[in-house]
């Protein structure tokens, strides 16, 4: 069976680039400036990681190795948009995704909880899908006793 | 899994004549055309899918859950998260050719054959590239953008699997081209990799059984 991730791989090449820097194989454009978007930062030559490689490298993965709010320098030309702490579903015409970054709460700056409960499918059609859940993801976080290293709004 | 990249096909559009720049950059897409094509490392995505897990929608790591999020994409790609989900209708063949006419100016004959060729409401990114050009030398700039818009879409937030059409419904949401940087394009892009992730990780099964990769660019 034939599997296709299509395009849009650049995003998920970035993405580990920016999180994890000591993987991948790739160097920085030295005519990057922060006005560009991030995925303008790396060069990725035609060497390719060796898969068995890469998975021994996550296996062995530590918290120091990760960066996990990379966008700090970013902001002036890219905003936070604290919509991206909207919890709920994603979607384009009739496609829908759960989107729940209160699993990922470090990624934002945040205090790792336990989150709440796998959004199902059930109530997906019943459900408007409004900033409802976003709304109660933020009075959720308001209560966090840790605060938010980079964020206010 | 088979990694596809139209980022080639891309390239051979380039960016858009002045005229139908400033409708890109209104949309919103513009930052896509900026994300042509590059190599893809098919061991480090491949590792990573392996810990995707689509009832989360998150790579699952020793130091815990991570994943790609709406402000992910506006840093990586600069595509606009805030606005409305995109949404459109399917199309049947009629539908589809009375779009093509409306909104890209193309003749019945040529909306019909190109239809019938790919069986579906869907055309090639060729016969895009071709509208594109005739719209250009007609000097029809809002149809040219749209010809480049959808084409962009397809090879981009929206790549058909078979990597050589796109579907016409996406030109819906081009209709009103002074209102297209409405749409959060960025969330659309997350919900397209969610997806495809998601299906990707499906076949984890599978490669135990014997992991095979092509990367076709």
């Amino acid at each position: 069976m034939k599997i296709y991730i299509v395009n849009l791989f650049k995003l998920i090449q970035a993405w580990i680039y920016e999180h994890i820097p000591c993987m991948g194989r790739r160097t920085l454009n030295c005519r990057y400036d922060e006005s560009l978007p991030r995925a303008a930062r790396y060069v990725v030559g035609r060497h390719i990681s060796s898969f068995i490689e890469v998975r021994t490298h996550l296996d062995r993965l530590t918290y120091s190795d990760i960066v996990w709010t990379p966008y700090h320098s970013h902001r002036v030309a890219c905003p936070f948009e604290s919509i991206s702490l909207f919890q709920g579903y994603i979607r384009y015409g009739s496609t829908c995704e759960k989107y729940m970054p209160d699993r990922v709460l470090r990624q934002f700056g945040y205090e790792q909880r336990i989150p709440d409960a796998v959004l199902g499918y059930d109530g997906l059609f019943l459900r408007p899908l409004t900033i409802h859940g976003y709304i109660l993801l933020i009075i959720w976080l308001a209560v966090l006793p840790q605060h938010p290293s980079h964020m206010h709004s | 899994m088979r990694l596809v990249s139209h980022g080639r096909k891309f390239n051979k559009f380039g960016i858009p004549c002045p005229r139908v720049y400033a409708i890109v950059e209104n949309s919103g897409l513009l930052p896509l055309c900026r994300i042509a094509y590059e190599v893809v490392d098919k061991g480090l995505i491949t590792a990573f899918v392996e810990r995707w897990h689509r009832d989360t929608n998150s790579f699952h790591l020793p130091v815990g859950e991570m994943t790609i999020t709406l402000d992910d994409v506006s840093s990586i790609l600069h595509l606009p998260v805030v606005g409305q989900f995109p949404t459109y209708d399917a199309l049947d063949h009629n539908a589809a050719k009375n779009m093509l006419m409306e909104l890209l100016g193309t003749s019945e004959t040529d909306a019909n054959e190109e239809l019938r060729r790919n069986k579906g409401a869907q055309v090639r990114l060729g016969w895009l590239r071709e509208v594109y050009e005739q719209c250009c030398i007609d000097q029809s700039w809002e149809c040219a953008a749209r010809a480049y818009l959808l084409h962009l879409l397809g090879c981009t937030i929206f790549a058909n699997k078979s990597a050589n059409w796109v579907s016409v419904c996406y030109l819906a949401l081009f209709r009103d081209l002074d209102m297209c940087g409405q749409w959060a394009w960025g969330a659309a892009a997350l919900t397209f990799m969610y997806e495809q992730l998601g299906d990707a990780c499906l076949s984890d099964t599978k490669q135990l059984a014997g992991f095979v990769t092509i990367v076709q660019v």
